[in-house]
């Protein structure tokens, strides 16, 4: 169940590292996960919808967040994603993961 | 992995809610969106537009996220079925034939299969059914393992000295005078060792089994019911343990009843068990001459060659003991063998079940290439859908799932209206006498049976769509949506000449066949039975031994009967044998004619023999050819006189006028008797049996065994006589039983019963065979048709004649008919020889089945292609050059 779009822009799985990261911050929705990535990464970085709902729905089946709906800043209802225990576990499993493949590139790349 | 699996099923019930909750969320994230253009300076309007084209497709979106949780092929597999019912709803003509078709084929099949599982596939109704085994003793001569009864010493002898069976039992069956509350019956009863049901693994739900003691010789007589008999006769009352019971006038204490469920092991269906009492030792001197039944229950690890080897060891000890004549009998036995009891209860009924089976088949077969046929006609039709599915982005692997799912649909369907005309099918197999079933193997369809049809089904839509599916999921896009139909033309229907061709020659093979076994009918209804058939009513009665009675006071007696019988108002003549047509030989006698040497005991040919009333001739209309019939005069202090069928003086005396003439029958202390008559010889056991030599005595001279046949001339049906009968033989013997009350016509109906079932089912299954190609043929000419109106309609503005677009089109169906029809020879001349035992006075290349038959379906064929061929000659040529 990889998600095949996001493989072109970004390493596997690296959508579901931004968006626990994120999460880790406290409680926050769909819309809120991708501004804060872009912002962040100073544009560098655009979460397309069609990547961050089916990710979202696939951090939900695995039980790394749970979801609920709250109001928004400007008091619309918006369903507020936060990470649970298992997400945490996982984020930094995740985050290991990403830190030795950078590694490993930056090897290659260091090749004179 | 699994706990994920359960929270996906968790969440795809929800899946209606979540569906919503995705559209709110991205709707959310739309506003926001919007929100942060207005932020940026656009207009209400402006920020709307440009959030939706950011937001890209927003259908994929909410699909690829429904995705992770749901399970996309069962979402596919409902959209593909919902759609598949809705164009089927749209061609409702297709989807009936398709269906009937299936049906027609499927419910057949489930029929004859459920028969095939009852009586080879279902285990015995006994634990570890696969150790229990049968000994038989097949004659000499004889090809089949089935053989004749064991005598008991000799089984007595095997179960004191063998030791490779875990229980070794036998039976044998009887009846027995049964008075309850009603008049005397008779029962069907089984004589079991105490070790019976220990082999069997089967005990009593109420009671217990016989003990030893009670089975030994001249033991008090004790009986175990079995649950129709205890609930038909005690209302399954359970205060009957302990009571007796009178068989056969002797008092009988009931110690048991058997479970509903229990099947007899054997080819009778007995209502109660009574101890069979042999003696612990083999008795050669005292043996029971009808023999029994010899069951084993092998010790695990044994084989059933060790065993028969070990058990024929036995016997070659006990050779020695064994009377004479036992000793020259036996030359005409293969040594005992040994089958799986299973084998040994479906017997000769395994050919039958063959013929039905490959009828059915190829019936199916019939019925599958009719569907290919209709769903390439359809798919030919519907060719501009496909396409139009294919331009829209479905793939051809979606087409030809879509087609498929389209013929399960269609196939399941028909499989679900074939079990229920296998239902109606299995209660004609149960209600007629072909399959002889017996008790042990009930016929139903269960679970096992609704498995084999589903499998049928989805096997049967998938090979009659898969083709169609295939072929047309392939479209050619641009033509088809054109709309020249010519242009796709060709596509799937170079099949369909060969499917059409092979569709007559199957049903030209089961046609044929039909028609074989219609002639055996026929010739075996032809038959004259040699004796009057008409208003003969009859039944038997039982003297009873066991009130001691001599010969000459049973003689007594039924002259008394007979004699009060014939006074009834409406009864012609009356006449009584030992044995009457169509119930079998009671008697069989080793015959010597005088002058000739006498042979040792067991080596001397034997005939059957009938102790007769003077009137027997008379009263079942049998000429007496030669000589005299038996009179009144005819009695102890007379000449020992006998009457001989034609087949006996020629099987005995040859070209010597028997008349006059003496002869022995029986054991040695039996008097010389005088040939006086030749009777013709009738069909005894049954209109397809030869005759057999019969030896006639008078029962005045003779000795008269206790069960004896009546035979009444009346025009009066048997139910109107039968109480007037009845009291007429209380007043005389109050306990003595009437049964087995029948017309002769309704015996010899019966004894063709088997015959005509199977030719009926077969003949019904041609039949349907023959419809299903001819509306084969109608729609593969109609499609042409269809296909070449264009065609037609050039040739006949070009001046063709009606009349000569009608030929044309039906001398196709005709050489259509004609190929098929050659086909279908070659495979019956292949074949056809399988069907001799089934055939009677029939040889199995007659030419008049095979012409009538070929003949049919070409005439058939023809017919089916007058419509076509009259829409042909109908086409107008500007119509059908405008329409391109």
């Amino acid at each position: 169940m990889g998600n095949k779009k996001l493989s072109s822009e970004f390493l596997p799985g690296t959508l579901d590292l931004l968006i626990l990261k994120t999460l880790l911050r406290g409680p926050m929705h769909g819309y809120g996960i991708a501004q804060f990535i872009q912002q962040t990464s100073e544009d560098v970085l655009q979460v397309g919808e069609g990547s961050l709902y089916p990710a979202l729905q696939r951090l939900l089946l695995n039980d790394w967040v749970t979801a609920e709906w709250g109001a928004s800043e400007n008091n619309r209802r918006a369903r507020y994603y936060q990470l649970t225990a298992a997400g945490r576990k996982q984020l930094a499993i995740e985050r290991r993961g990403f830190e030795r493949t950078i590694a490993a590139i930056q090897k290659v790349l260091e090749i004179p | 992995m699994n706990q994920r699996f359960f929270r996906r099923i968790r969440l795809f019930r929800r899946r209606a809610a979540l569906d919503r909750e995705l559209a709110e969320e991205l709707e959310f994230h739309r506003a926001m969106k919007q929100q942060e253009n207005e932020g940026k300076g656009l207009t209400a309007a402006e920020a709307r537009q440009t959030a939706q084209r950011q937001m890209g497709n927003l259908t994929q979106t909410k699909e690829s996220s429904r995705d992770v949780w749901s399970f996309p092929l069962v979402d596919q597999l409902v959209q593909d079925t919902s759609v598949a019912l809705r164009s089927l709803r749209r061609d409702r003509g297709f989807a009936a034939a398709a269906i009937l078709s299936l049906a027609l084929g499927i419910g057949a099949n489930t029929a004859i299969f459920t028969a095939l599982n009852a009586m080879l596939l279902r285990p015995l109704p006994y634990p570890q059914p696969e150790q229990l085994y049968s000994v038989t003793q097949p004659l000499r001569q004889a090809q089949s393992n089935f053989g004749i009864p064991i005598v008991d010493p000799e089984f007595e002898a095997w179960r004191k000295e063998s030791d490779d069976f875990d229980q070794l039992t036998c039976w044998s069956s009887g009846e027995l005078d049964f008075i309850g509350s009603g008049p005397p019956e008779r029962i069907m009863a089984a004589s079991v060792p105490a070790n019976f049901l220990t082999t069997l693994r089967v005990s009593p739900t109420l009671g217990r089994n016989f003990t030893r003691p009670e089975d030994l010789p001249n033991a008090s007589l004790t009986v175990i019911l079995t649950d129709k008999f205890w609930r038909e006769h005690f209302s399954r009352d359970h205060s009957i343990l302990g009571q007796q019971i009178r068989l056969n006038g002797t008092a009988s204490t009931v110690i048991g009843v058997l479970p509903a469920s229990f099947r007899f092991p054997g080819d009778v269906s007995p209502e109660l068990l009574i101890p069979a009492q042999l003696p612990s030792q083999p008795n050669w001197g005292n043996m029971m001459m009808h023999g029994v039944t010899v069951i084993g229950r092998l010790h695990k690890g044994i084989t059933p060659k060790r065993a028969i080897s070990d058990l024929n060891l036995i016997s070659k000890r006990q050779e020695p003991n064994m009377p004479a004549w036992l000793h020259n009998y036996r030359r005409k036995l293969q040594p005992p063998g040994i089958i799986p009891l299973q084998d040994q209860l479906v017997g000769d009924r395994r050919g039958t079940l063959i013929l039905l089976l490959s009828t059915v088949l190829v019936l199916l077969g019939i019925a599958g290439a009719n569907v290919v046929n209709l769903q390439l006609s359809r798919a030919a039709a519907r060719q501009g859908e496909l396409a139009l599915r294919a331009a829209l982005g479905a793939g051809r692997a979606r087409l030809a799932r879509f087609l498929l799912t389209e013929g399960l649909v269609l196939s399941l369907a028909g499989g679900t209206c074939g079990i229920l005309l296998a239902g109606g099918l299995v209660r004609i197999l149960r209600a007629t006498p072909l399959l002889h079933l017996k008790s042990a193997d009930p016929l139903q369809i269960d679970g096992i049976v609704l498995a084999f049809t589903f499998l049928v089904s989805v096997m049967a839509g998938l090979v009659c769509d898969a083709l169609p599916a295939l072929v047309m999921s392939k479209p050619a896009l641009y033509e088809a949506i054109k709309g020249g139909a010519t242009s796709v033309f060709g596509s799937g229907s170079r099949f369909r000449g060969p499917i059409v061709l092979g569709e007559v020659a199957l049903t030209l093979v089961l046609l044929v066949g039909a028609l074989l076994l219609f002639r055996s009918l026929q010739n075996v209804l032809a038959v004259s039975p040699g004796f009057q058939r008409e208003s003969v009513a009859t039944f038997r009665t039982d003297l009873r031994d066991f009130r001691r009675r001599t010969t000459a006071q049973k003689a007594m007696i039924l002259d008394s009967e007979l004699g009060s019988i014939r006074s009834i108002p409406g009864v012609r003549s009356i006449g009584a044998s030992s044995s009457l047509p169509l119930t079998g030989y009671t008697l069989s006698a080793a015959i010597r004619i005088d002058g000739e040497p006498a042979l040792p005991p067991g080596e001397a040919p034997s005939a059957p023999t009938m102790m007769v009333s003077p009137e027997y001739f008379r009263t079942l209309n049998i000429p007496v050819l030669a000589g005299r019939s038996f009179t009144h005069h005819d009695t102890d202090r007379s000449l020992a006189v006998a009457i001989i069928n034609m087949s006996f003086a020629q099987r005995f005396f040859g070209k010597v006028d028997p008349l006059g003439k003496r002869l022995h029958y029986g054991p040695p202390s039996n008097p010389w008797v005088t040939v006086v008559g030749i009777a013709a010889s009738v069909h005894h056991d049954g209109l397809e049996k030869d005759f057999s030599p019969e030896l006639f005595l008078p029962y005045a001279q003779n000795f008269l065994p206790s069960l004896v046949g009546v035979a009444l001339r009346t025009d009066l049906p048997a139910t109107v006589l039968l109480p007037a009968i009845r009291e007429k033989i209380a007043k005389i013997d109050p306990a003595q039983p009437i049964f087995d009350v029948s017309t002769m016509e309704h015996r010899l109906s019966e004894s063709i019963g088997s015959r005509r079932t199977q030719t009926l089912l077969i003949s019904s299954f041609a039949l349907i065979a023959l419809c299903l190609a001819a509306v084969g043929v109608y729609g593969f000419l109609s499609y042409a048709v269809s296909q070449t109106t264009r065609e037609i309609g050039i040739r006949m503005a070009l001046g063709a004649p009606k009349g000569m677009v009608l030929r044309s089109i039906m001398r196709r169906g005709a050489m259509l008919a004609m190929g098929g029809i050659a086909i279908g020879l070659a495979v019956l001349l292949a074949t056809v020889r399988y069907l001799t035992t089934f055939l009677y006075h029939v040889k199995p290349l007659d030419w008049i089945s095979f012409t009538a038959g070929s003949l049919l379906i070409l005439a058939l064929a023809i017919l089916a292609s007058y419509l076509p061929a009259r829409r042909a000659a109908e086409v107008d040529p500007i119509t059908a050059l405008r329409y391109e």
